[in-house]
């Protein structure tokens, strides 16, 4: 009896050492010793990573870190992972987009009370609202815009929308109007100087020189409204409707389809009426999503003269400081190649 | 390296609240599943979960957990009913449930190439663990307790010889049911933090590894529970660290405690 609790006690003493001593070697090894005095800026996806970067471009003591956020699917389903967690809690600054975008951020923020938030789009306002619900827009239309009420209302908006469970109450996608983006760098630069007073001249350099660069992506669109202002277009992502506002495009319909059930949840009807607008109103050009819009994009595609332009919706990438510039000019690209004009 | 951060975090300390009350629980009820052979059974149960959640999709409920724990209770009294009725092996019976609840779920959670929403609950995310979730908990850990300080006697008869047992006027098919019910309850409460694929493990490897080198049933639930105990805390501080799921690592610990026991337990038991 007495050997065997000794070979459980040596047998758990062995067990445990070992395990604390291969963790400790893992994070040793993974840990890349930072100086303490860096400051943390955490962002919560891709777009907001690229500004932030390119703001604190050249300042040493900041370092900007995105939260690992999906490699697929849809930013609504993340679930946020302890490293996540982690990482926020020696955050000094979470830049966020807001407008609904981040809604994985509900159930935790609690936890980071003093964490200084910067929520991008504020002072601007977003697109209100999606067509995808036209039965009950009109009824619902004062309680999802009523911020104030947000919380007393939650429960109604579920009850109305079971179809889309995350189903948006403003469209949050801002980032794809370039208008819209230089707000928030605008915004997001302020709100840096003010954070980090010492650095002030930097992020303001950085600031000018990145605006100037997105001012000539804003001249290129310029040129395309200027010879397809009004055109009427389809977008099968609500992400789109900021490019149409961008061009002053008219949406004819738009489908929002960034989630696998939204599109199997696509009636043959409310195909064949998009069909029958497309046809009518002689559209050339729908702007889909590639990974959810494929398929739907694709039949459209067949039936009628329209092209699917398959844009970038500028959320994945290399890291690199002209990521966003490169997408969007990209994106212009395809868009003189659909609509078959010279720049 | 500091030991201690991972308690700064509510969700972790959540998580460690869990470990606490969950592993000795499994420790205890896992020498009783071992003892009756009913490893498939539990296995089985595991498994129906995916089938729970479904039937909660399919009838528009928000928290999946309460048709997840109905149906599990279901399947395990029907199992344990057709079981005692039926003239087919229990292994057959146990494996044609298993599967065809499985094969339901699966049809129903993947429709529209949907499935990948349910798949985190396959390996458990340990962020899951809630406050009302500990009070669960504590509810079933103290139901549990108190069947087996009261009707042990009568369970262990019954694992040594269920007709014996059933001849002294034990009732046998109502201890059996309450042990079904019970077992079915703490495999759902934790199925969301350790995982559906691993959760029997947690059941069977710390009472297996006991049963390597006990002689006597205190000897067989005292160990149990403290494997049980050291795998769930220690998996659970590892797996903070290096960013490995949860349920995984604390049965990958509790792996290594059953093949050392196995190998040197041997000399313990003439």
């Amino acid at each position: 009896m007495k050997s065997k609790n000794l070979f459980v006690a040596v047998m758990l003493s062995v067990i445990l050492a070992v395990s604390l001593g291969l963790t400790g070697i893992y994070v040793t090894l993974n840990s890349d010793e930072q100086p303490e005095e860096k400051k943390y800026i955490v962002t919560s996806f891709y777009p907001m990573y690229v500004m932030t970067a390119n703001l604190i471009d050249g300042i040493s003591e900041l370092q900007v870190t995105n939260l690992s956020e999906p490699k697929t699917g849809c930013l609504h389903d993340y679930q946020l992972t302890p490293a996540d967690l982690k990482l926020l809690s020696k955050a000094d600054l979470f830049v966020i987009n807001g407008c609904d975008m981040e809604s994985f951020l509900d159930n935790v923020m609690e936890e980071y009370q003093d964490l200084t938030i910067v929520e991008t789009t504020s002072g601007q306002t977003p697109i209100q609202g999606e067509d995808h619900d036209h039965e009950q827009e009109d009824v619902d239309h004062e309680e999802e815009h009523d911020y104030e009420q947000e919380d007393v209302d939650h429960e109604e908006e579920h009850v109305h929308e079971e179809a889309h469970d995350h189903a948006h109450e403003s469209n949050g996608h801002m980032w794809m109007s370039v208008a819209s983006y230089r707000g928030q760098v605008e915004y997001l630069a302020e709100r840096l100087c003010e954070q980090y007073p010492m650095y002030a001249t930097q992020i303001v350099d950085n600031a000018k020189a990145y605006d100037s660069q997105l001012e000539a992506l804003a001249q290129r669109q310029e040129k395309l409204t200027a010879k397809t202002g009004g055109t009427d277009v389809v977008l099968l992502h609500s992400a789109y409707a900021y490019v149409a506002k961008d061009y002053g495009w008219e949406v004819s319909v738009l489908m929002d389809l960034d989630e696998e059930d939204q599109v199997a949840a696509l009636s043959a009807g409310d195909l064949a009426l998009a069909v029958s607008e497309i046809n009518e109103k002689g559209i050339r050009v729908i702007l889909a999503e590639e990974t959810y819009g494929a398929s739907v994009a694709e039949s459209l595609e067949q039936e009628t003269d329209a092209k699917v332009v398959y844009l970038d919706t500028c959320n994945r990438g290399d890291f690199s400081l002209d990521s966003y510039l490169v997408s969007m000019n990209h994106n212009i690209d395809l868009l003189y190649e659909a609509l078959e004009i010279e720049e | 390296m500091n030991f201690t951060d991972w308690l700064s975090f509510g969700f972790m300390r959540n998580a460690l609240v869990a470990i606490l009350i969950m592993t000795p629980l499994f420790g205890m009820m896992g020498t009783m599943v071992v003892n009756k052979k009913m490893a498939f059974f539990s296995d089985a149960l595991g498994h129906s979960a995916l089938t729970g959640i479904a039937v909660g999709v399919v009838c528009g409920l928000g928290d999946t957990t309460w048709s997840m724990i109905i149906f599990a209770i279901v399947f395990a009294l029907l199992l344990n009913y057709i079981a005692s009725k039926n003239t087919l092996s229990t292994d057959t019976l146990i494996s044609v449930f298993s599967s065809c609840s499985i094969a339901i779920g699966l049809a129903i959670l993947s429709k529209d190439g949907n499935f990948g929403k349910y798949s985190g609950i396959l390996v458990g995310d340990v962020l899951s663990i809630s406050r009302k979730e500990i009070i669960f908990l504590v509810i079933i850990f103290a139901v549990t307790f108190l069947f087996w300080v009261l009707a042990f006697n009568q369970l262990n008869a019954m694992s040594i010889h269920r007709a014996l047992a059933k001849s002294k006027r034990i009732p046998v098919a109502f201890y059996e049911n309450i042990f079904a019910v019970l077992v079915a309850l703490t495999v759902m409460l934790s199925i969301k933090w350790v995982g559906i694929l691993i959760i029997n493990a947690l059941l069977i490897l710390p009472a297996a590894s006991s049963r390597n080198i006990a002689t006597n049933m205190r000897e067989y639930h005292l160990y149990s529970v403290i494997f049980s105990m050291f795998s769930g805390v220690l998996g659970l501080f590892v797996s903070y660290y290096t960013n490995v799921a949860t349920g995984p690592m604390i049965i990958i610990l509790a792996s290594v405690i059953f093949f050392t026991t196995y190998l040197f337990g041997s000399r313990f038991k003439q």
